[in-house]
């Protein structure tokens, strides 16, 4: 499947979906913690800690794929687009790290406390 | 030679502001930035005037020189007057003036609109400053935390003229952020792909972008919060449904992004001067457009550290806390390539280095107090205590404040024909170095030993004494550096020696437009070949081809652009723009004439001058676009070795500037959505809304009404593209009609549905919405009217395909945000 091209989207592309995971996450947290708050005691094996996690390691593999997806079409681009494809595969890279860092707080922190 | 000065003069002929009064009429670009810099500048001295004050004030404990009243306004009109008065739009102005001449045009695209974004900043800031020689300005802090700034607490009209009056300013940073957008994406030099811009258009492109999305949810919350101060809608009362942590969270989703805005252009500034003064190009241009995409996006992605103590759910805070420290890496990114091409360039010590060697020093101390704040345990130490203000200050004064005055100095030689000199400058420097530093570093331990901000005293022997002192000591130590920049930058104007050609043999074309420049910049927009024009291309010139004489021609009177592909930088076609015009004048007027009437509360004044308003902008829409006035049909504009004139297209800046706008609309809405999502489950006394008293099937009716509109619309687009203009008329005004059946329901549901508007958040938000509809729904429908009449003047026919395309995706968008409602607000909590 190619997940990435020289359009000039790629340049932000990684990390729009690092921004809807963020909202999807942060937002999600705090209703599901309004809606069925899970007990304490259960730790991190929760549907909230585990669906989080879940998501986060979704999104980090897309992204991830992104990003090599784009290094490995760097060789063959053009002069006109390799530009495009070297920034949009850095902000792929990026926005996985960034991703994988910040869902990492998922499993050291219980939610809804 | 002689050519070129006969030239010349037909040129200013056409560019040239009028005489006189008729200045005031201007719209061009280098007029207005320089209107919207030395105003900025005015700001800054009001502002730093009532720091002084503030200073003084704590300079002793237990002093009584400034009441316990105006010591709050103080606070919060200086806040208030650097954020909003001073910072946003001196960057804003320097990017005005910068950009047409660094991407080799002759002025920005839409340059009524800059005009228009002047006055209503000048008027904006007029208004709110009469509340401080009223003695009634804002005093509850530039954030203007509700339940403190509500009708409750705050009984005066203060926190009417923030609300209004900063709403107000802040029409005009959007409009501005739009135009940057546009310009920099449509209008570069031939040639100029956007991997041979200057680094200084990424920052800039990045920052109107951020203001853009950024500034919308402070615009509506500050709606919001003036509906509830005059008409008792209760969005932040918890009594009602509302949540005064709404209010916090709207502010800062504005307020952090728009600390990044600041530093942005800031940041671009000094990685322009940097690589001049090295004499090399800049290490990393690629990572450096990383670092500035990351920032933009991350910086969004931070608000809540400015909440860390109000109670959010543990995780909640871990992930902005590390979002916080993430925002460090970009930022180290653009750090190590300033080092890096100082470290391997021949660096030449003059003026503005200076400045850029303050900021890297101060900004990266702030920095890492910032990294330290983010930290959640440490934040609840010292929040809310000097220890912020004084992180702040340091990236503040150090991130932008400092490399502004380098580029001050950089640039004087643009606006001054001058050469800046070491003598004065070099004193100037070290007082303001020096004592920024006896200010602000004192404020880090008071902070630690406790000292909470935005109070008007404190006792004696807290151990705070000395540390106060010094940092007013401090404080006068700065304040005399500014006058000794002040008075250099005057007398430089009168003394300081004429200015060759590029001075600093800098590479951006700027350089290239003459110093001072002319009012078109360019005799003939050259055509780019490499990043470093200045340096690589002696001599910029246009490449004369077939498709494109570098526009020299001028007989045919108007003000014209090269339009150029986004990405490429491919020649697309000519833009003609408009030229001077009182219209911009008059609508500020109008609507400044509104935020008075607003403020003083005379309901039905308002409604007559909004009339006025409507009246004037939509005149101002008449007479633009294809309109016979801009650029009338003739055929000589097809025998001149150009493109086509934009008009005779259907994509052009108006289209651009059309999507950027409804971008920042839509971020509007989404923080609508946001609210009322918010309010439904977060809230403290939040329940399901009750929504039965809306009507779903009259509500579904005109949204089907609205859809026939939009698609028969999106037809006669098509039908344009492919070249086929007949019975436009008549099918304008079938989406006319479908459109205004729409419309005429949905204000018979608004005004017949049964909203407590005064007891629920929950209603009053819904009415909030019907209206942002209902705007909407009215300005497409007029539109269209217009449409009709333009149509039938030939004003929209095969060769003017344009305006419908531009007005295209307004309709979507008002379809768009119809269903998003319907689904959100009305069936959402219906089948909850
Ligand atoms: C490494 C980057 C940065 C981090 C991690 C950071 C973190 C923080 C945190 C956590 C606060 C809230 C403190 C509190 O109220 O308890 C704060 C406040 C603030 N920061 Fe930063 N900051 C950073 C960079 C910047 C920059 C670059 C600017 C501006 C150019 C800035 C401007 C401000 C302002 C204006 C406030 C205070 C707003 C107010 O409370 O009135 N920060 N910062
Ligand atoms: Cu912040």
């Amino acid at each position: 499947m190619t997940l990435i091209s020289r359009h000039p989207w790629h340049l932000v592309a990684g990390l729009v979906i690092w921004a809807i995971w963020f909202v999807v996450v942060y937002g999600g947290l705090s209703v599901a913690c309004q809606v069925s708050p899970p007990n304490p005691e259960q730790g991190l094996l929760n549907w909230i800690s585990i669906s989080l996690i879940l998501m986060t390691l979704g999104v980090v593999i897309l992204l991830c794929a992104c990003a090599i997806q784009g290094y490995k079409l760097i060789p063959n681009a053009t002069s006109g687009s390799r530009f495009i494809i070297q920034i949009a595969t850095a902000v792929y890279a990026f926005a996985a790290f960034s991703t994988l860092v910040i869902g990492f707080a998922t499993l050291t922190v219980v939610p809804c406390l | 030679m002689n050519n070129d000065l006969s030239l010349h003069s037909q040129f200013a002929k056409v560019w040239d502001n009028l005489p006189g009064w008729g200045q005031l009429a201007a719209v061009n670009h280098t007029s207005i930035s320089r209107r919207f810099m030395i105003t900025g500048a005015v700001f800054f001295v009001i502002g730093g005037v009532l720091a002084m004050l503030i200073r003084s004030q704590l300079a002793l404990p237990q002093q009584e020189l400034i009441s316990p009243e105006l010591y709050a306004q103080l606070f919060t009109m200086h806040g208030t007057v650097m954020m909003f008065l001073f910072a946003i739009p001196i960057l804003e102005g320097a990017a005005m003036y910068l950009i047409p001449k660094m991407i080799g045009t002759r002025d920005l695209v839409f340059p009524r609109l800059s005009a228009l974004g002047y006055y209503c900043y000048l008027f904006g800031g007029i208004i709110i400053m009469t509340s401080l020689f009223l003695g009634i300005a804002p005093d509850s802090g530039w954030f203007m935390y509700t339940p403190l700034s509500s009708a409750k607490f705050s009984t005066g009209p203060g926190s009417d003229f923030w609300l209004l009056g900063i709403t107000f300013v802040e029409i005009s940073a959007v409009s501005a952020g739009v135009e940057l957008t546009v310009s920099i994406l449509r209008t570069r030099a031939p040639g100029m792909s956007l991997s041979k811009m200057p680094i200084f258009c990424w920052y800039i492109l990045a920052m109107a972008l951020m203001i853009v999305f950024g500034f919308p949810p402070l615009i509506l919350a500050s709606i919001l919060l003036e509906l509830e101060r005059a008409a008792g809608m209760p969005f932040f009362n918890p009594d009602a449904g509302g949540d005064p942590i709404l209010w916090q969270h709207l502010f800062w989703l504005f307020g952090h992004p728009e600390v990044y805005i600041i530093f942005l252009p800031a940041a671009g500034i000094v990685s322009t001067i940097i690589p001049v003064f090295a004499g090399r190009p800049l290490v990393g241009y690629r990572w450096i457009v990383l670092a500035i995409i990351t920032m933009g996006f991350v910086s969004f992605g931070l608000w809540v550290h400015h909440m860390f103590t109000v109670g959010i759910p543990q995780l909640a805070q871990a992930f902005f806390s590390v979002a916080s420290m993430l925002v460090a890496i970009p930022t180290a990114i653009q750090v190590f390539a300033w080092i890096a091409t100082l470290w391997t360039g021949r660096v030449r010590f003059e003026l503005p280095m200076l400045w850029i060697f303050g900021f890297l020093f101060i900004f990266v101390c702030g920095g890492l107090t910032g990294v330290m704040l983010a930290l959640v345990p440490f934040d609840w130490q010292v929040h809310d205590t000097h220890f912020v203000v004084a992180h702040f200050h340091y990236v503040l004064i150090g991130g932008m404040l400092f490399p502004l005055i380098g580029g001050l100095y950089y640039w004087l030689p643009h606006l001054s024909g001058r050469m800046p000199t070491m003598q004065m400058g070099r004193w100037a420097f070290w007082l303001i170095f020096i004592g920024f530093n006896a200010t602000f570093l004192m404020m880090h331990l008071t902070g630690l030993l406790g000292m909470p901000r935005r109070v008007y005293t404190y006792e004696p022997e807290l151990g705070w004494d000395w540390l106060n002192m010094l940092s007013s000591f401090g404080s006068f130590i700065m304040a005399s550096g500014f006058g000794m920049l002040f008075l250099d930058v005057i007398l430089h104007f009168r003394y300081g020696q004429k200015a060759t050609f590029n001075p600093w043999q800098a590479d951006t074309l700027e350089w290239a437009t003459g110093t001072p420049p002319t009012s078109y910049n360019f005799l003939r927009i050259p055509t780019v070949t490499t990043r470093h024009p200045l340096w690589d291309t002696p001599k910029v010139e246009p490449k004369v081809e077939n498709d494109g004489q570098g526009l020299e021609d001028i007989s045919h009177g108007r003000r014209e652009l090269y339009g150029t592909h986004a990405v490429t930088g491919k020649l697309m076609e000519v833009i003609h723009i408009p030229s001077h015009s009182w219209l911009p004048l008059i609508s500020a007027s109008f609507l400044a004439l509104l935020c008075i009437s607003l403020l003083s509360r005379a309901y039905l004044l308002a409604l007559g001058v909004t009339a006025l308003a409507a009246l004037s902008l939509f005149r101002w829409a008449w007479v633009n676009g294809a309109h016979r006035v801009m650029a009338p049909l003739s055929d000589k504009e097809l025998q001149r070795r150009e493109p086509k004139l934009h008009s005779r297209t259907l994509s052009g800046p108006g289209l651009w500037g059309m999507v950027i706008t409804l971008l920042s609309d839509g971020s509007l809405y989404l923080s609508l959505v946001f609210g009322w999502l918010y309010l439904w489950t977060v809230a403290p006394n939040s329940k399901v809304p009750d929504v039965a008293t809306v009507s779903l099937s009259v509500m579904a009716l005109s949204g089907v009404f609205l859809t026939i509109a939009v698609v028969l619309y999106g037809q006669i687009v098509k039908r344009l593209r492919s070249g086929n203009a007949t019975k436009l008329v008549s099918q304008l005004s079938r989406v006319f009609a479908f459109g205004l059946a729409h419309l005429l329901l949905l204000i018979y549901l608004t005004a017949t549905t049964d909203l407590a508007i005064t007891t629920s958040a929950h209603d009053a938000a819904l009415l909030v919405m019907l209206m942002f509809l209902l705007f909407h729904s009215s300005i497409a429908v007029v539109m269209t009217g217009l449409q009709i009449v333009r149509a039938a003047k030939g004003f929209i026919s095969q060769t003017l395909p344009y305006e419908p395309a531009v007005l295209n995706p307004f309709w979507v968008f008002t379809a768009g945000i119809f269903w998003v409602s319907f689904a959100c607000f009305l069936i959402l909590p219906r089948v909850w």
